[in-house]
């Protein structure tokens, strides 16, 4: 059996990009079995999706502990501690794509990642910026994926079609076709700027085999005092403590010379990001900014620019 | 037949599609949201010709999905958790009403504290309205479940409605392999909805669900619901024959993994049933455990006298509920103890462990423990804690790092 993982945020595709990709599996005969999972649905937040692929009946469910094939749709993510895990617990042979700047050198020597583990690396960002002018990567995601899986082109084509029916003919401005189209070109141009790999063969060979897991003690619990048992935050303002510059691929870069003072990214900034300083200006605070793009695209006079970042500060 | 890649909240829009339903009164939660969303396409874009009506609670949706079915039209609905709660009180009622009808219940943990994963508690709160309940394991199971359930709802001899369960999250948005039969098959096995008894017409009227101040008559028409219901268990081999000369797929009340020569055996329910096939292949291939599973797939009206045919002789029997009554225990051990109690070759040993509390993953290091626990009581060292939970260093680590950020200091 092939386990797959993919890791992203809200707004990047990721549920899409898994349906393509089971679906082109499914369409080869495989039998399939995938899931998207995320809290509530708000762009910038954490998104995963688990896709098992195999030969024979897949007996298993939910959420995959130690993957072969590691998706990293949004680099930055690997900064919080349970989604680095992950990189850990890689399965020997396995591959990682990410999606970034950064050459496969660097990203072993940023993540610490070992020579058992294949990477490939590729600027899907950019690419998407010029076919689809935006920052979804579902049909790319997809066409890096299934040229590594040395799956069939005109297979992905169709898995394309059959999953975004549903998602582009509700397009407001009803130009379906050629939003249908930009999306095939942009999994083909990933699909051929990158070379297949043998991880196909896993699939083959690995269909006897059970899901890695972590020997773990079962413990007993006792019960304890209400003060701590209750369901109750008691140091409120605990939010501070959780820094999120991991969640994003993007930052808000506010040009204080168009800036009008208005306040309106400051009244719309979902996570209270962005507050006023002496002089009235918006001031972001790159820990706790999601990139969620809402004061990007809420700013009257387009004085914020979503800038991409390519290291980790 | 076609095959396709759907979700279990997929599968149930198609049954309800297949089964050319007039009625669908609504009321979105998450994670069932998807199936009515579906089904609320379909019917704009007139590829489902019924009748979708969104009300302003589930107790509401509920009392329309009585009224209606007793009016003549085939009806589907649909809850999930806090939900299927608010409609407690009519659901006792439309059973009261025999009202035929079919309802999925996406199961989801129940508040507080809140979340948006799958346990039993939501469902297994209702057990004692009189709803028929289905539990299944696959998407597949979703569909036909729905299939089989308006067949046995709008049985003359039954009328009373069906309830199919299926998980949040590892059913409802998890895309497998489903076959999806031709329409005329399902007509075949289904046939047109005529309520023959009953039922609300204009033309001869008549008064449902009249009050009963006579305890003797109360007591009737109550005790009138539990034999009804229980015939249900006999008619099933009928209906499930039926099904499998038409669709050929068979399903039991039960279904045994690895029982027949088995000597330990884990009961269990729902989606979580696959993880602990894949446990049982694990145990007996790398740790040479003789162990088999027995899933429970009707647990209202409850399958007694074949849980007990099941597992007459086995040495040691391991009940997982996914579920808790607080200050009692799991739920499901206590009803299998008592379908095995008074019967010849009970096993002696029957322990209780309650796992996948909010969709908790079972890992295999907690199917292991299981076995342990069982061969030591086996061999006369029973647990100490009559309820285990199923619960690990890592979880307790994770949890404690939560308290600590909440401002709590523990250990």
């Amino acid at each position: 059996m092939l386990r797959i993982t993919l890791l992203g945020v809200g707004g990047q595709g990721i549920k899409t990009a898994e349906h393509i990709i089971g679906r082109v599996a499914f369409l080869h005969g495989y039998n399939v079995q995938d899931q998207p999972l995320y809290g509530a649905e708000r762009r910038g937040t954490p998104v995963f999706a688990f896709i098992r692929i195999s030969n024979t009946k897949i007996l298993s469910r939910g959420y995959i502990y130690s993957t072969d094939f590691l998706v990293v749709a949004d680099y930055y993510s690997l900064l919080r501690p349970e989604l680095h895990n992950f990189l850990k617990r890689i399965k020997k042979g396995g591959i990682i794509f990410f999606n970034t700047v950064n050459n496969e050198h660097k990203v072993r020597e940023e993540f610490n990642i070992s020579d058992t583990t294949q990477i490939v690396t590729f600027d899907l960002d950019s690419m998407a910026k010029k076919i689809l002018n935006s920052n979804v990567l579902s049909s790319g995601l997809a066409g890096a994926v299934c040229k590594i899986l040395d799956f069939d082109l005109t297979k992905l084509e169709e898995a394309i079609k059959i999953e975004t029916e549903e998602i582009l003919s509700s397009d407001e401005h009803g130009n379906e076709l050629s939003q249908l189209n930009k999306n095939i070109e942009l999994a083909k141009s990933t699909f051929q700027s990158l070379s297949s790999s043998t991880i196909n063969n896993m699939i083959l060979s690995r269909d006897n085999e059970y899901e890695d897991f972590e020997d773990n003690k079962i413990i007993s619990l006792q019960n304890h005092h209400p003060n701590i048992s209750k369901n109750i935050i008691t140091n409120t303002g605990n939010t501070m403590q959780v820094i999120r510059k991991g969640w994003n691929l993007f930052k808000p870069i506010i040009d204080y010379d168009k800036c009008t003072k208005c306040r309106i990214c400051f009244v719309y900034c979902p996570d209270s990001a962005i507050t006023i300083d002496k002089q009235n200006f918006p001031q972001v605070n790159y820990n706790f900014c999601k990139s969620c793009n809402i004061c990007y695209t809420e700013c009257p006079v387009n004085a914020i620019d979503m800038k991409r970042k390519n290291k980790i500060d | 037949m076609t095959e396709d890649l759907v979700t279990g909240n997929k599968a149930a829009a198609i049954a309800v599609k297949l089964c050319n339903v007039d009625y669908i009164p609504a009321y979105p939660i998450t994670p069932q949201t998807e199936i009515i969303e579906i089904l609320s396409r379909w019917v704009l874009e007139k590829k489902l010709d019924a009748k979708f009506v969104m009300f302003e609670s589930e107790h509401s949706m509920v009392t329309a999905a009585g009224a209606a079915s007793l009016s003549g039209v085939r009806t589907f609905t649909a809850t999930s958790s806090q939900g299927l709660l608010y409609a407690t009180e009519m659901l006792y009622n439309v059973v009261g009403w025999r009202s035929p009808f079919v309802l999925a219940n996406v199961s989801r943990g129940v508040s507080s504290p809140i979340t948006l994963l799958p346990d039993h508690n939501d469902v297994l709160s209702i057990r004692d309205t009189g709803f028929i309940q289905i539990h299944a394991e696959t998407c597949q199971d979703v569909l036909d479940s729905i299939i089989m359930g308006y067949r046995i709802s709008e049985d003359p001899m039954v009328n009373i409605p069906v309830l199919v369960n299926l998980d949040g999250f590892y059913l409802s948005y998890t895309r497998e392999k489903v076959d999806i039969p031709d329409s005329n098959y399902v007509s075949e096995f289904l046939p047109e909805y005529i309520p023959v008894s009953g039922y609300i017409n204009a033309k001869n009227a008549s008064s449902l669900g009249v009050a009963v101040l006579d305890s003797s008559a109360y007591s009737y028409f109550r005790y009138q619901l539990h034999l009804t219901t229980l015939n249900v268990l006999k008619m099933y081999g009928d209906v499930s024959k039926n099904f499998e000369k038409i669709f050929g797929r068979k399903y039991d009340l039960l279904e045994g993994y690895m029982l027949d020569d088995a000597d330990y055996v884990i009961v269990i329910t729902n989606s979580f049933s696959t993880i602990a096939k894949e446990a049982v292949d694990r145990l007996r291939k790398e740790y040479g455990k003789n162990v088999g599973l027995l899933k429970i797939r009707m647990i209202r009206p409850f399958p007694s006298d074949d849980i007990w045919k099941k597992l007459a002789g086995k040495k040691g029997v391991a009940v997982i509920d996914q579920n808790i009554s607080v200050g009692g225990g799991g739920i499901l051990y206590p009803e299998i103890v008592s379908s095995l109690y008074n019967k010849d070759e009970r096993p002696e040993t029957i322990l209780s462990f309650i796992g996948g509390l909010g969709g908790k993953k079972i890992t295999f290091s907690e199917f292991r423990y299981i076995i342990s626990v069982l061969e030591e009581a086996v061999k006369g060292n029973p647990p100490i804690s009559k309820t285990m939970l199923l619960f690990t260093e890592n979880d307790w680590n994770t949890v404690k790092d939560m308290l600590k950020m909440s401002g709590k200091e523990v250990e």
